[in-house]
């Protein structure tokens, strides 16, 4: 047996500072440098069009023209209604849903592992695919208006990708579909973890399915709950594949999320100086509201920490206060 | 008690339970009718011949009339029999860059995000890098692609297999991070120790006390990164051209000079695209809840 | 208040029967312990009373009210489960209103209710901590409080003392006896412990494998086993049982075959009958039989009976115990014969050695027969005084005399 000429803790701790490296540096990389550059092309009026590459940017230095550029730009507002709309309805009813399906699964279905499974589908089919699946299903000819036809005639004349009202619904309607199983799924692992024997003792002391559902139920999944909606409304608001792939933005401007703006003014009018200085400023804001919640996400833990030792086992507790 | 009824069921047992079994077991179904309808939609428009894709009247038919698979040898060979324009480049190559650019990537993301985390776990050093990698998953992708794109297209990764595998396995780096730091945190430190103590090194007793026991969750972690990279579309839409285009991106650019829509063909793509991750995803359920919350819940 | 009635009640799993078809009748006020070790049936009975679980045979009724179909929300029972099973999410408070808000009772109707059964419990203090703080035995209280504060006619509790450590549960034996004879409800009481049972209940049924063994009150159970089962769990050591037969044309039963220190003694009186009518039937198994005594039935050197005077129905027995164990008051000395290892107990004070004989000093009152294949005790009539009671043995109203477990 050699003796080790560092202690083992020192010796743990050269390893995992070796281990934090790589990710040290990917980190870096894909942080450091872009921001900077961003800061850097975001004062500019730079585009790819000028010719020259980014380096050359300060020669069109504006300070903060495309920040105050921003603050009026309606397009760009739109983009964002358009957006905090299509979450606001999307991710409730996907919400309603899975809560729905959840509980009708922890009540009991038969053939219960066969169903899980299908259910669960929508959500792993590749976004971009699912934007396609629903060009096709809302063709005018399209086998949905083929369904809605069979008793309401009125519908093989019902356009949805070309109606600007009808595309959005459209879209919210795909989002649903291809996002209510990961909600599900989430609600009814926190559905699941409700202590059975409390559930049991709510029934004996007379609790029919509201009350165990309101009482027991619901303050045990507040956490799952939050998670859920928070992990799907970021992701909601971040849509890109399904919405370019089904209506690309249209039609017009009518399902044009903020991402799929980004786009066009990215490709189409190649104002990255502009979209340079949007993405910072989207990536302060977010910084600050997901600093400040996750701060309170660390207080709620610490509550939960004092709650914890109160579940110590039974036997493991004082025998007097 | 019944084998369907979860003991933790709201409702529970009752004489009229097989009437309340039934309704919920139908209202259950719909849903998965709901969840299979469209997919089955585009998977039977894959077998069509383009003389089905768009009917010149009345409705389409769900089921093919003359099934074919003249579809996916039109992606694979560029030619077709029916009057269509041949494809100026095939399916090959998008197959062959999804799988290799989602598997490399996914590697990367392992690597560096297993050792962050067991480094992040065990000594708790670098306790910020867990934060700065959540934060990469909150923003949306396009405020940061203008530098990437400038980045990689300055140090000509453009287009490249290895460009893509790196930034796909920079983006689900804090999966990996996250999902292994919960793992590694379960395991007491004492394994380590024990080993330590009768003369390895830090690096053998991970090596190979360690990380044979977190395998089965580096699988599964390893499964679950590789369908998020298969599933994207925005970067490799925003970092390749014609050479290393993934299947969903060339799915979605395929056109003819005609101008016609090529429902086959693309259904078949969209089909070949869809499988893997449904097929992947369904034999990791049970792991599912865990990576989706980045390790916060499990189920 | 009620009485439960269990008519021809049982329960299967598929092909698993977990209870056999038993009868109950547990009466207005009753404090009924249901005993046996896990795995009897007899949580699954319980809950079939509290309708956790159907029934697949039988009826049960709650006085008048035949309740076999009624969801386990209107039985109107009150349960204690095992872990309590307290909402560790809310209140002591909300833990305790609970059945009455479900009730849709109004807010000051549940505040005066809540505080009476707080102040009951000795709980006043806790009201508005989370109820997850709580030490075990404000729990217990907890437990019994939201459950009793419905005014429920029956109370069902399942094994609540099995979480404690023994001090405790001596203490919380009393504590919950002293409640039951205050609230007086119709108690059920699902527990392993024969202790326990013995100490709280007025009645016992002691289960087995999904059946009932025998249904009687404590004195009962220890004086008068209905089978082998009962003789042995009951007790502690328990009962000696040997191999025995009948001889001398059922005159006198021997054990121990041919062994060193066989021995044969006279049938006791009260099995005469049995007897009797056993070998009149004849077949071949008839002079098979099971001889059983109490450790602590043995009297030794010191006795009251004097040395010398076999009267009838004493048994008297020279064994030499291979070894001796003194736990707190008692002397316990091993025996072994014809392969069969017996006990017996006597106070420490008594000088025993390994290797010496000791006389084994039995009166025929604590001598019990059972028929060797189907284990059951022999059919017995009643006799004139009963013995001198035995350290062990139930007291009068319960209690157990002069045992430190």
């Amino acid at each position: 047996m050699s003796e080790p000429t560092l202690s083992l803790a020192d010796e743990r701790l050269t390893l995992a500072n070796r281990f934090l490296l790589p990710t040290q540096l990917l980190l870096v990389f894909i942080v450091a440098f872009p921001l900077l550059m961003q800061l850097y092309v975001s004062m500019t009026w730079w585009t790819p069009l000028d010719g020259e590459s980014w380096i050359q940017a300060w020669r069109s230095w504006n300070w903060f023209d495309n920040f105050r550029y921003l603050a009026v730009d309606s397009d760009l507002w739109a983009a964002i209604w358009r957006t905090v709309l299509f979450v606001v309805i999307a991710v409730p009813i996907q919400f309603l849903l899975g809560l729905f399906l959840a509980t009708m699964f922890v009540e009991g279905v038969r053939g219960r592992p066969v169903l899980y499974s299908i259910v669960l589908m929508p959500m792993m089919v590749v976004p971009a695919v699912a934007g396609y699946i629903f060009f096709l299903v809302f063709q005018q000819q399209g086998p949905l208006n083929a369904l809605l036809a069979t008793f309401w005639p009125e519908a093989s004349n019902l356009n949805w990708l070309s109606d600007v009202d009808r595309a959005f619904v459209a879209v919210i309607i795909a989002d649903v579909w291809q996002w209510t199983p990961l909600m599900f799924l989430l609600l009814y692992a926190g559905l699941m973890a409700v202590p059975e024997d409390q559930l049991r003792a709510a029934r004996i002391l007379g609790a029919g399915w509201w009350h165990r559902f309101r009482y027991i139920a619901l303050p045990r999944m507040k956490t799952v709950m939050i998670i859920a909606l928070a992990l799907r409304t970021i992701e909601c608001f971040k849509i890109f594949d399904m919405l370019y792939v089904m209506t690309g933005g249209g039609p017009g401007v009518a399902t044009e999320s903020l991402s799929l703006y980004l786009y066009k003014l990215t490709f189409q009018d190649l104002e990255w100086s502009y979209v340079a200085a949007i993405g910072l400023t989207v990536l302060v804001v977010l910084s600050a509201v997901a600093g400040l919640l996750i701060n309170r996400a660390a207080k709620a833990a610490n509550r939960d920490v004092v709650d914890a030792g109160a579940r110590t086992p039974l036997a493991a507790r004082p025998a007097e206060a | 008690m019944s084998s369907t009824t979860h003991p933790a069921a709201l409702v529970g047992r009752r004489r009229w339970l097989p009437s309340g079994l039934l309704l919920r077991t139908v209202a259950v179904a719909l849903f998965a009718a709901i969840a299979l309808l469209p997919l089955s939609w585009m998977a039977t428009m894959a077998f069509k011949p383009p003389s089905e894709w768009s009917p010149s009247s009345g409705f389409p038919s769900f089921l093919p009339k003359n099934p074919t698979w003249g579809n996916f040898r039109y992606i694979f060979t560029g030619e077709s029999e029916d009057s269509i324009v041949s494809l100026s480049s095939t399916a090959v190559m998008p197959i062959i860059s999804s799988l290799l650019t989602s598997t490399l990537g996914t590697l990367i993301a392992l690597i560096a995000g297993t050792a962050a985390a067991y480094a992040v776990a065990r000594e708790k050093a670098g306790s910020s890098v867990g934060l700065s990698l959540l934060q990469l998953r909150i923003f949306p992708p396009l405020a940061v692609m203008i530098p990437v794109m400038i980045m990689w297209s300055f140090l000509g990764m453009t287009d490249t297999w290895w460009g893509l595998s790196l930034i796909y396995g920079i983006v689900t780096l804090p999966f990996s991070f996250w999902l292994m730091k919960a793992y590694f945190d379960e395991l007491p430190r004492e394994i380590e120790e024990a080993a330590m103590v009768e003369g390895c090194t830090a690096f053998e007793a991970f090596r190979q006390i360690t990380l044979p026991i977190v395998a089965p969750a580096v699988a599964s972690t390893a499964l679950f990164i590789f369908i998020l990279n298969w599933s994207d579309y925005l970067i490799a839409l925003l970092l390749t051209r014609k050479d290393w285009t993934t299947i969903p991106v060339y799915m979605n650019s395929l056109a003819t000079a005609m101008g016609g829509q090529l429902y086959g063909a693309k259904s078949a793509l969209g089909l070949i695209a869809a499988i893997p991750p449904v097929i992947l995803g369904i034999s990791i359920q049970r792991f599912l809840v865990r990576g989706l919350t980045f390790g916060a819940l499990k189920q | 208040m009620s009485s439960i009635t269990l008519e021809g009640v049982g329960k299967r799993f598929g092909n698993f029967t977990a209870v056999q078809r038993m009868d109950l009748a547990v009466e207005n006020g009753e404090f009924v312990a249901i005993l046996g070790p896990s795995g009897c049936g007899k949580s699954t009975t319980m809950n079939m009373v509290a309708g956790l679980e159907s029934v697949s045979d039988g009826r049960i009724r709650f006085g008048d009210r035949d309740v076999t179909d009624e969801p386990v929300e209107r039985r109107g029972v009150g349960f204690v489960f095992q872990n309590y099973a307290i909402f560790t999410h809310m209140s002591v408070r909300r833990n305790l209103e609970f059945g009455l808000l479900v009730q849709g009772r109004p807010a000051s109707e549940r505040r005066r209710a809540v505080e009476r059964m707080a102040e009951f419990m000795e709980l006043t203090a806790r009201l508005d901590q989370n109820a997850a703080t709580l030490s075990v035995n404000e729990l217990q209280k907890l437990a019994i409080g939201r459950s009793a504060i419905v005014e429920p006619a029956i109370f069902l509790l399942d094994e609540p003392l099995s979480n404690l450590d023994a001090a405790f549960r001596e203490r919380m034996r009393s504590d919950l006896r002293q409640i039951q004879q205050r609230l007086g409800q119709t108690m059920l009481y699902v527990t392993h412990d024969q202790i326990e049972a013995m100490g709280l209940a007025d009645r016992i049924a002691v289960m087995s494998n999904g059946e009932l063994q025998q249904f009687d009150t404590p004195g009962n159970i220890y004086r008068e086993p209905a089978n082998v089962y009962v003789a042995r769990f009951i007790g502690a050591p328990s009962m000696n049982i040997l191999p025995a037969e009948l001889v001398e044309g059922g005159r006198r039963v021997r054990v121990g075959g041919n062994a060193s220190g066989a021995t044969s003694l006279e049938v006791p009186t009260r099995y005469r009958g049995a007897v009797s009518d056993r070998l009149a039937r004849g077949g071949l198994r008839s002079t098979s039989l099971l001889l059983g005594f109490r450790p602590e039935a043995v009297d030794g050197p010191s006795s009251g009976a004097e040395p010398g005077s076999d009267g009838p129905g004493v048994m008297r027995w020279s064994l030499a115990p291979t070894l001796i164990e003194t736990v707190g008051r008692r002397r316990i000395g091993h025996f072994e014969l014809a392969g069969t290892q017996l006990r017996g107990t006597w106070h420490r004070s008594v000088p025993l050695c390994a290797g010496v004989p000791v006389d084994l000093v039995l009166g025929e009152r604590n001598l019990y027969l059972f028929d060797a294949d189907d284990e059951r005790a022999l059919p017995s009539e009643p006799m004139g005084e009963p013995s001198r009671q035995l350290v062990g043995e139930p007291g009068p109203r319960g209690g157990i005399t002069g045992v430190s477990s």
